[in-house]
């Protein structure tokens, strides 16, 4: 008697898959499953429940959605942390009377000085 | 918990075969399968109450135990990129302490594992689900939520690779 039950005709063509190929196959998983498992799982299983249990809900849901948003979360915080060092870079950078100020420097406008105020080549902004 | 503890003790020794031997199909002798299998059963236990019977209990787990091994592999597919190359060659290789087989069973047995990793996870799935697990096409693509003919094709296509790896007299009589 084969071991792949056919349960309908669609999968008819299991009838060419050896009996001994499928046997071979399920002993690997069994063996491989014997192994790979330690002993007393229910135990383990009704212990790592009880522990699950004592989490509160809000930080399961708090736990899934960061683990799931985990790589954006980590990009966020890496951007935020290039702007506010930029930032911090840009403020603290001296210059003279005719240095950019940060807004400036932000913006790309050029400095305004004394001699810009009075120079009628810049267009003035309506 | 009090007396839904020891109902749900042996739901768990109910499915613990189909659950551990499903997820060890999916992700071969590694140290995580125990850990994943835990998981499904915390899953089932946050579950039940959302349960209503649409689909059989067993397919409602071990459809459970295919998507956290599909999750599991996805977690180890990730974490492998940040691993020194020497890591990575402990996480491919089967972990279990085989001292006991002789030289011959222990190829085969990895040379078997070897072909099952090389298929897609689609495919996998449906072989573990079917020729391993012996559920029925149906069931199978009731549990994996796709179309009778689409596990079908994967049976088909998953059997071809394997008759390619493993040659056509292994697995056609």
């Amino acid at each position: 008697m084969r071991d792949n039950k056919i349960h309908d005709e669609g999968d008819a063509f299991l009838n060419t898959v050896s009996s001994a190929f499928t046997h071979e196959l399920r002993s690997l998983v069994t063996t491989e499953r014997d192994e790979a498992m330690m002993s007393m799982p229910t135990d383990r299983v009704m212990r790592a429940l009880k522990r699950a249990l004592t989490w509160k809900k809000e930080e399961v849901w708090f736990n899934d959605l960061f683990s799931w948003f985990r790589p954006v979360f980590a990009a966020g915080v890496f951007v935020i942390i290039v702007l506010a060092v930029y930032n911090v870079r840009l403020a603290t950078s001296s210059g003279g009377d005719f240095e950019q100020t940060a807004t400036e420097k932000v913006l790309g406008l050029p400095p305004i000085t004394v001699a810009s105020a009075y120079d009628f080549t810049l267009d003035d902004h309506h | 918990m009090g007396g839904d503890d020891n109902a749900f003790r042996h739901l768990v020794e109910r499915f613990m075969d189909e659950v551990s031997r499903t997820v060890t199909g999916m992700m071969g002798p590694v140290p995580e399968v125990d850990d994943v299998v835990q998981e499904v059963f915390i899953k089932l236990h946050r579950s039940l109450s959302t349960y209503r019977g649409e689909a059989s209990l067993k397919t409602f787990v071990v459809r459970m135990a295919i998507n956290k091994s599909l999750d599991a592999l996805r977690k180890r597919k990730r974490s492998s990129w940040l691993k020194p190359w020497s890591d990575q060659e402990a996480l491919s290789r089967p972990s279990a302490d085989v001292s006991d087989f002789n030289m011959t069973s222990r190829e085969r047995r990895n040379e078997l594992r070897r072909a099952i990793n090389i298929l897609p996870e689609n495919q996998r799935a449906v072989i573990v689900l079917r020729l391993v697990e012996d559920i029925s096409t149906e069931e199978t693509a009731r549990i994996l939520d796709i179309p009778y003919g689409t596990v079908l094709s994967r049976l088909k296509r998953g059997l071809d690779k394997l008759r390619i790896e493993l040659g056509d007299s292994v697995i056609h009589d």
